[in-house]
């Protein structure tokens, strides 16, 4: 078993919840969380990722578009923390200037293209969170 | 050249054309009116001589007249006429004959026969007129009715003096006629003699004539000289088949005259004219012309003379040299020709200065035309490089939703791979996916390429597809920030600069997106309308984006206002917007503000004549 094996196995367990305007994204990026995580639910703004965590409340990370319609991402995130202030979010920009964002210093930010090597450290500091 | 320049070499060119103009014009008026004054005033100046020789030689015959009306002439004439009314007609001829002979043999005035005539107390008077008026007169003497001389100063050849020619023409048949006797040089009074004769009457009888012979050359000299001092040419006396009878430093009757001029004496004109580089003015002594009882002439040539007159009168002339007469002409010529030329260099000074004066507010206006045209460049590509900025910002907009699947596509086949999970399946479709997407990019491309290639020709185009152009251009970046546009459009071919319009388009767009983005407007839209009129189409963008100020409403079409924060507007958009659309597309443009925003209304001809593009 190689490393990127051990590493799924350790955070295939993780829940988590993508939230994504451009279907284009959605689905590519669906489709790479799945190859990693048991148990991924998508959406496709932050209103609706808001009520499914709301009826859903068990989520470990939260990985989310800023830009989109209806409740952008940074919104969404301010709302999930009221509820969950301690989950893990990971916010996906196109955006090369974060400090135009609201973001938590502690959150981590992705800049798309997500590459993937990105994906690999972020799934690695996943791995060695304590949940 | 620059244009101070310009205006005063044009002012030095005219004033030097007028100059040369008024100088030929004045050389040949005064050349003309110099020789026509010329000429008149030589004319009047003969004609003041000739008068002046016909009153001298009249006043001599006054003096004559005098000496005849004394009464010892009648008195002795009548006495000595009494003598021979005893004789026949043939009887006085031999009588006279006689004496005649006798007086020829007579050597001197001591002879016996001789005295008489001489001492006789008419002779005396006679001698007694010649002391009084002493060197006028050669001799005087007087014959009776039947040419006998009764009476003389001197001893003459003859005492008989009925046949010669001026006692026949004085006594004129017995009519009586004043002779004038040009006689020509007289070698014993050495000068030239003038015999008067002048018949004695009574009661209309001629009682005898008297004859003086008068020396002229005083009167001759004192007249030619009088005139040549003045120095306007040289005044000669001429008879009139063309002897000189006096000119100055000339022997008298030596020379004649030029033949061209015969003509004009003999037909007695007063008149002048231009004989071989001369101005010749001539004018005839009207002696014998305005008077009955006058006779001018004489006989070329008789026993005691030579060169004596042949029916002739005299005339004046006067010979002047024509580039003397029109030196004064010439120098006031080359006069106005050297103040003409300190007068060009004068008024190339004055030009100069009118020149500077003149161009200055038109080279100013020029600079401040240059400036303009300098500065509007600048904008013009400020504008296109803000509009570059501005398109590649919805390039990045366009090409981040592919660029994102192609990465991922890529992610999701390493993954497989470092999974050991890859299926033939899913990595055709991740591959395929990839294809896809990279096709997507270059179409974006496609679209905006064109977009900055400057554009030469009107190209006739449906207006839809132009709206259809612009909006696929920015939709993606109106969708990220959630902004609906509403195209309620259809066909309608006009005539147009297509880019043009488009880059209007696209920046109206744009405008209302920064409008949202500025005052965060929740259901954002966009609606774009289109009204066909009869010659033109109108079309209208209108957002719910708030609306503009209406303190700034006047300023939005001015360069460089700009609403936007300073880092996102250089305040061209609506500026180029209006240029384009009123100096390119021949149409309008207005904004107004709707109850949630503003309209922006287009309107452009469905034909548009050829413009400057086209150019």
């Amino acid at each position: 078993m190689n490393n990127i094996q051990q590493l799924k196995e350790k955070i295939r367990g993780l829940k988590v919840l993508f939230v994504d305007d451009e279907k284009d994204v959605r689905e590519g990026t669906g489709t790479f969380l799945n190859k990693f995580f048991d148990n991924v639910e998508i959406c496709t703004n932050g209103e609706e990722a808001l009520d499914v965590f709301k009826k859903n409340n068990h989520f470990d990370i939260i990985i989310t578009d800023i830009m989109m319609p209806k409740m952008d991402g940074i919104e969404m995130s301010k709302a999930i923390r009221q509820i969950d202030s301690k989950i893990f979010i990971i916010f996906l920009t196109a955006s090369r200037n974060m400090k135009e964002y609201d973001i938590d210093l502690s959150d981590i930010t992705l800049q798309k293209p997500l590459s993937f090597d990105d994906m690999i450290l972020i799934m690695e500091k996943l791995s060695e969170k304590q949940w | 050249m620059q244009l101070k320049y310009k205006i005063s070499i044009s002012i030095m060119l005219i004033s030097l054309f007028i100059l040369i103009f008024i100088s030929i014009f004045y050389a040949n008026w005064s050349y003309k009116n110099t020789l026509e004054n010329e000429k008149n005033q030589l004319k009047e100046k003969a004609l003041e001589s000739a008068k002046y020789i016909e009153i001298e030689l009249l006043d001599k015959l006054d003096l004559l007249k005098t000496i005849a009306s004394a009464p010892i002439v009648s008195s002795y004439l009548i006495q000595k006429n009494q003598e021979y009314d005893k004789f026949t007609t043939i009887q006085k001829e031999k009588h006279i004959n006689a004496l005649n002979q006798k007086w020829i043999e007579s050597k001197t005035e001591k002879d016996s026969f001789v005295k008489p005539y001489l001492n006789n107390e008419l002779a005396m008077f006679l001698k007694k007129q010649q002391e009084i008026f002493a060197g006028m007169y050669g001799e005087l003497f007087i014959t009776n009715g039947d040419g006998a001389m009764v009476a003389s100063t001197a001893k003459l050849t003859t005492l008989a003096h009925a046949n010669k020619y001026w006692w026949r023409e004085s006594f004129a048949n017995g009519d009586g006629k004043i002779f004038f006797d040009d006689r020509g040089f007289d070698s014993s009074a050495n000068g030239y003699v003038i015999g008067v004769v002048y018949p004695i009457k009574k009661d209309g009888k001629i009682l005898g004539i008297l004859k003086a012979n008068i020396n002229i050359m005083n009167t001759l000299s004192f007249v030619v000289n009088r005139y040549n001092k003045k120095g306007d040419g040289y005044l000669k006396i001429v008879r009139t088949k063309g002897l000189v009878v006096y000119e100055e430093g000339k022997d008298l009757l030596s020379s004649t005259i030029q033949c061209d001029l015969l003509k004009n004496l003999k037909n007695l004109e007063h008149n002048s004219k231009i004989l071989q580089n001369n101005l010749v003015a001539f004018a005839p002594v009207r002696l014998s012309l305005d008077s009955q009882e006058i006779i001018f002439g004489g006989k070329p040539h008789s026993i005691d003379h030579l060169k004596g007159n042949d029916d002739e009168i005299w005339h004046t002339v006067i010979c002047f040299d024509k580039n003397k007469a029109l030196a004064q002409s010439k120098e006031t010529s080359y006069m106005i020709f050297y103040i003409g030329v300190m007068l060009i260099i004068l008024s190339g000074f004055i030009a100069y200065m009118v020149g500077k004066w003149i161009s200055r507010p038109i080279e100013e206006l020029q600079a401040t035309q240059q400036k303009l045209k300098v500065q509007e460049e600048i904008m013009i590509a400020q504008a296109r490089h803000a509009a570059m900025g501005e398109m590649i910002s919805m390039i990045a907009h366009q090409w981040r939703q592919p660029i994102s699947a192609i990465s991922m596509g890529a992610n999701n086949i390493l993954a497989d791979i470092q999974l050991q999970t890859i299926e033939e399946n899913s990595l055709k479709e991740d591959t395929q996916k990839i294809l896809t997407k990279t096709k997507e990019l270059s179409k974006t491309i496609d679209r905006f390429k064109n977009f900055f290639q400057s554009e030469k020709n009107i190209s006739r185009v449906d207006i839809k597809n132009i709206i259809e152009d612009s909006s696929n251009v920015i939709e993606k970046s109106l969708q990220s920030y959630n902004i609906k546009l509403d195209k309620n459009i259809s066909s309608q071919m006009i005539e147009t600069y297509s880019r043009e319009l488009m880059q209007v388009f696209i920046s109206i767009l744009k405008n209302s997106q920064e409008m949202f983005l500025r005052n965060k407007i929740d259901d954002a839209k966009i609606s774009i309308f289109m009204k066909k009129l009869e010659n033109s189409v109108i079309i209208s963008f209108c957002d719910n984006a708030g609306g503009i100020e209406e303190s700034i409403m006047s300023k939005i079409f001015n360069p460089y206002f700009s609403t936007k924060n300073e880092k996102n507007g250089v305040g061209l958009g609506l500026y180029m917007s209006k240029t384009i659309v009123e100096k390119h597309l021949n149409g309008i443009i207005n904004v107004k503000n709707i109850a949630l925003g503003v309209c922006v209304e287009i309107e452009l001809p469905y034909l548009l004549e050829k413009g400057e593009n086209d150019e």
